[in-house]
């Protein structure tokens, strides 16, 4: 017997060539361990693998940079005009770059009711829209993490004020608490249209956060880190918030698109921002009483917007998928 | 059971309470004073005072608080700034208008999201379901009144099936009535159908994987029985929850839709206040929507009682 | 001897998954006689719930049987339609689920739910439509019928007090152990010839669990039931089955009388699942936990599953199957060191 066989059960009757835990070297199988994936790591994961997510991503990469670059990629000017009201794919001859000869330009999608042309509207539209988004769900998400934060860090009292004022956010549908922020602050800047539909969206953020930091506030680490003495505000910003980090990228990106159609909304309702050159909303809402003469009009900033919120809505279920986030905890 | 309800009534007034008093104090609070907003930077100071007592804004604030708090309760909703209509006349003509678009909208909704629902959970990756996926993807993935130009311009201006413009009461006659309210009640009520069924789906799909599903299979209970008898009413619980926060998809939808068909609801009512500085009115139509909302998921949770057994009898969760 | 109730002959259930194929199930034979209760005794993950399943013909999707027979008095399950499979489940064979919280529907009166069971099974005269059973849930079934009066008679053989105010209950008003109990009653409602109870005490108290086992036994003389009970628990086995069937990695390893099997246990697996659990009459023994785990059930390519966990394992077991060996009086093993030829080795 050799030495192997000291750690033998008691219950064999005899000490076998191969113990527990060896095999002869043709039977031996690789194991498999778990990785550890970064977010990261996971995004770029689900879009290796989900088709229509990735497709949703390339649709918004190619927006913003459409946005971005409108100046360069617009086939026109936004103020410059053309006949009225061109069909989709006509035509029109003249001198538009000022070169003193004559060229024919085709209008992809038509011109409006001032002649502009609509592509080009629709692109430098889609600054705007887009911007406007972003800025939402980021104030929205600054405001709800805090709160949320905030109520789940501290319970008791801090909490039940602060869920409270949250329940009265939930009590307006978004557009008509919008309408009414507006119709205190003014319409016109930006800012005021960012406020007024990102508060509708700091409920959702708080409870989700909330809803983590309560959770991962029973975490034996949390529990060491104070132990040892971080403060509160180190203790949210170092251990509990990156913990939180999926679900609020998840929700974020399923935002994104309700903060597009709230504030193609608002605008819609002449109570947008009112730039130069006009948002989503204003194109369709301006091509309103046209539809009978040339559907194309409120048509195509209409299938803008349809298209860049199923992209972020595609791209987000992915994501929600990938980081095995339920239905229910984010929606 | 009736501990419950009372708990889910008494949180609405107190939502109601809050809104209202949020209205209240934040149209107070608008910079230089609704007055100076209403009569424009140029107006004399003698024409601001005459108005503010007129309007009463002269008294303290909890004066007026309580004073306008009280006055509501007996539905004194005070009157029109730009008009000599009072505030409850102009809502009383608008809100037929806007409930009967949000209703028929509802109703077409739940009928259409229900039963797309359980299609794409029973025939789970076969062609119904795709259909009914994309169906609903795209469905929230477009503005109500987007949805309603193109059925503007499909049914009212190409086919001329359906009136494009205005609203005829239902004192008129059921089917002109019906044919007005059509186009913008199928407008608000697709996005909302959309989100519906994607709950019904997926509450369905985690409701068939449950154990006491398998109990039923294990019993010798036929595939029809046990989605209708044993999985439906376990699956709608969920369901009932977002057909209620969608609600404000339905409200806010509305809003919009009312504008593309000419119709003189709240939407229209509520914009144009807004615009003309018309406070009393603005208030009133905000408070009046916001109360919809919360009332119609009231009357929600009041139906949690029939569908969920856990609330009904003894249940501590909400 | 008389036609088992249930036998089981080679039976290979399995799951194509994207890593390869899992053979949950891999050559299992067992038979049981009509009022006896065999013990099905092995870790979680060692295929013993897909058996049940797969008897029952309840195996989820994707999991499919891919040779074997299963004869249910005499007659061959698999060759069955679905409708007569139905048919036979809940009424002729029914089965107990682990999980008393979970396995009762949250929307149905316990006393419905046993009485459907009845209706489906028993001709009560009463109508089991789509119409007529949503009826029924939601005006509740007739009180006079005798699906209903069925049902408090079982829920009162469960010994569950007050049983026809308690059948308008719904699952959440019972405590688990109640639940489990109307679990039982539902299984039994139709005097079966065969009970697949998986766990049924598992999720229960200990006192609970006693009692629960002591019921099961008493119905099972009531009614002439034969009883398929699966559990890890050997203290279980013990003191309940008759036979035992020792599964390990989808193949039944060792099969015995229990006082034989308990005293004389052959197979290297089941030595060390007895020397792993605690003994009452011995409690200053050591436990001696068997080391590793119950490997993937995927693509297993060496002979004897057991072989890279086995204490005694030489090259051939890794390469030649091994067969069943007689090792004592009605007690066989699945060893190639166990019987007359072992020793050889």
């Amino acid at each position: 017997m050799s030495d192997k066989n000291a750690g033998t059960p008691e219950f064999a009757r005899h000490a076998g060539e191969f113990g527990p835990g060896e095999v002869p070297e043709e039977y031996r199988t690789e194991e498999t361990v778990e990785e550890y994936t970064t977010t990261r790591e996971r995004i770029v994961r689900v879009l290796k693998r989900d088709k229509l997510a990735l497709l949703g991503a390339l649709v918004v990469v190619g927006f913003i940079l459409t946005a971005a670059f409108a100046p360069y990629v617009a086939p026109h000017g936004p103020e410059q005009q053309f006949g009225f009201m061109q069909e989709p794919m006509s035509e029109s001859t003249g001198d538009f770059d000022g070169d003193g000869q004559r060229e024919t330009v085709t209008h992809y999608l038509g011109t409006d009711s001032f002649g502009y042309d609509i592509l080009t509207r629709i692109m430098y539209g889609a600054q705007i829209s887009l911007l406007v988004a972003f800025a939402t769900v980021a104030f929205a998400f600054t405001v709800g993490t805090a709160l949320g934060t905030l109520a789940g860090f501290y319970g008791g009292k801090i909490d039940s004020v602060i869920m409270r004022g949250i329940d009265f956010i939930w009590a307006f549908p978004t557009i008509i608490l919008g309408v009414g922020i507006i119709a205190v602050m003014g319409g016109l800047g930006w800012l005021n249209v960012v406020i007024a539909i990102g508060i509708a969206f700091v409920d959702d953020f708080a409870r989700i956060v909330r809803g983590e930091v309560l959770s991962i506030r029973q975490e034996e680490y949390i529990t060491a880190a104070q132990a040892v003495g971080m403060s509160d505000v180190r203790v949210m910003f170092r251990e509990i918030l990156p913990n939180a980090v999926s679900p609020i990228i998840v929700q974020a990106t399923l935002m994104i698109p309700l903060a597009i159609l709230g504030e193609a909304a608002l605008s819609f309702l002449g109570l947008g921002v009112k730039p130069t050159t006009p948002t989503w909303g204003l194109l369709i809402s301006d091509g309103r009483q046209f539809i009978s003469q040339a559907w194309w009009i409120s048509v195509m900033p209409g299938l803008a917007i349809m298209t860049v919120v199923l992209a972020f809505n595609t791209l987000g279920d992915g994501l929600r998928d990938a980081f095995d986030i339920s239905e229910s905890e984010v929606n | 059971m009736w501990r419950y309800i009372a708990k889910r009534t008494g949180h609405a007034f107190f939502v109601m309470w809050l809104v209202a008093t949020t209205v209240f104090v934040g149209l107070r609070s608008v910079p230089g004073g609704p007055v100076r907003a209403m009569l424009g930077q140029e107006a004399t100071p003698e024409a601001v005072a005459r108005l503010r007592a007129e309007l009463g804004l002269d008294q303290p604030l909890y004066v007026q608080y309580v004073e306008w708090f009280s006055e509501m309760l007996v539905g004194d909703f005070g009157q029109s700034i730009t008009s000599s209509e009072s505030v409850g006349g102009l809502i009383a003509a608008a809100a037929p208008r806007t409930l009967s678009i949000a209703a028929f909208g509802v109703v077409l909704g739940l009928a259409v999201a229900i039963p797309a629902g359980i299609i794409g959970a029973t025939k789970r990756n076969q062609l119904q379901d795709y259909a009914a996926t994309i169906g609903a993807f795209i469905g929230i993935s477009m503005p109500a009144f987007f949805v309603g130009i193109l059925l503007a311009i499909v049914f009212g201006v190409q086919l001329g099936w359906f009136p494009v413009v205005g609203y005829t009461p239902i004192s008129e006659g059921v089917v002109p009535w019906l044919r007005s309210i059509f186009l913008p009640g199928v407008a608000v009520g697709l996005p909302y159908a959309a989100g519906v069924t994607r709950m019904m789906r997926s509450s369905l799909i985690e409701t068939l994987d449950e154990q006491y599903m398998r109990t039923a299979v294990a019993k010798g209970v036929s595939s029809r029985i046990r989605l209708y008898k044993h999985a439906l009413q376990n699956a709608l619980i969920p369901v009932v929850t977002i057909a209620g926060i969608q609600l404000a998809l339905i409200l806010g939808g509305s809003v919009t839709v009312e504008i593309v068909f000419g119709i003189q609801g709240l939407g229209r009512l509520l914009v144009n206040s807004i615009l003309e500085r018309n406070y009393p009115v603005t208030q009133m139509t905000i408070l009046l929507i916001a109360g919809i909302f919360v009332f119609m998921n009231l009357l929600v949770d009041i139906a949690y009682t029939a569908i969920d057994p856990r609330i009904r009898y003894g249940g501590e969760q909400a | 001897m008389s036609t088992p109730v249930l036998s089981v002959d080679d039976l290979r259930t399995q799951f194509p998954t994207d890593r390869g194929v899992v053979r949950a199930v891999d050559g299992v034979s067992l038979s049981i006689e009509p009022g006896e209760i065999v013990g099905l005794v092995g870790e979680s993950g060692s295929g013993k719930s897909v058996l049940a399943e797969s008897v029952l013909g309840i195996v989820e999707e994707p999991g499919e049987i891919a040779g074997g027979d299963i004869r249910f008095d005499g007659r061959s399950l698999l060759e069955m339609t679905d409708e007569e499979r139905q048919s036979i489940r809940g009424g002729r064979m029914s089965m107990i689920f682990q999980d008393p919280m979970n396995s009762l529907n949250p929307t149905l009166t316990v006393g419905e739910q046993i009485a459907e069971t009845v209706r489906l099974h028993q001709d009560t005269g009463e109508s089991v439509t789509l119409s007529a059973e949503l009826k029924r849930k939601i005006v509740g079934a007739a009180k006079n019928g005798e699906a209903w009066r069925r049902a408090i008679e079982m829920l009162e053989s469960v010994q569950i007090p007050e049983p026809e105010a308690r059948a308008d209950d719904f699952p959440h008003q019972f405590s688990g152990g109640m639940r489990q109990r109307a679990m039982i009653a539902m299984a039994l409602a139709c005097e079966p010839d065969l009970v697949i109870a998986d766990e049924p005490t598992t999720a229960l108290d200990v006192t609970i669990q006693a009692q629960i086992l002591e019921e099961l036994e008493e119905l099972k003389d009531e009614f002439d039931t034969a009883i398929l009970l699966i559990t890890h628990d050997l203290a279980v086995v013990a003191e309940t089955c008759d036979r035992v069937n020792v599964m390990y990695a989808g193949e039944i390893v060792e099969r015995a009388e229990t006082r034989e099997l308990f005293s004389n246990p052959e197979h290297p697996y089941t030595q060390g699942l007895i020397a792993s659990t605690p003994q009452l009459e011995n409690p200053d023994a050591t436990l001696e936990p068997i080391e590793g785990n119950v490997p993937d059930l995927i693509d297993i390519e060496y002979a004897c599953h057991f072989a890279p966990r086995c204490p005694e394992a030489e090259r051939e077991c890794f390469e030649r199957p091994p067969e069943f060996r007689s090792v004592g009086d009605d007690h066989e093993a699945a060893c190639l060191r166990r019987g007359p030829a072992g020793d050889r080795l």
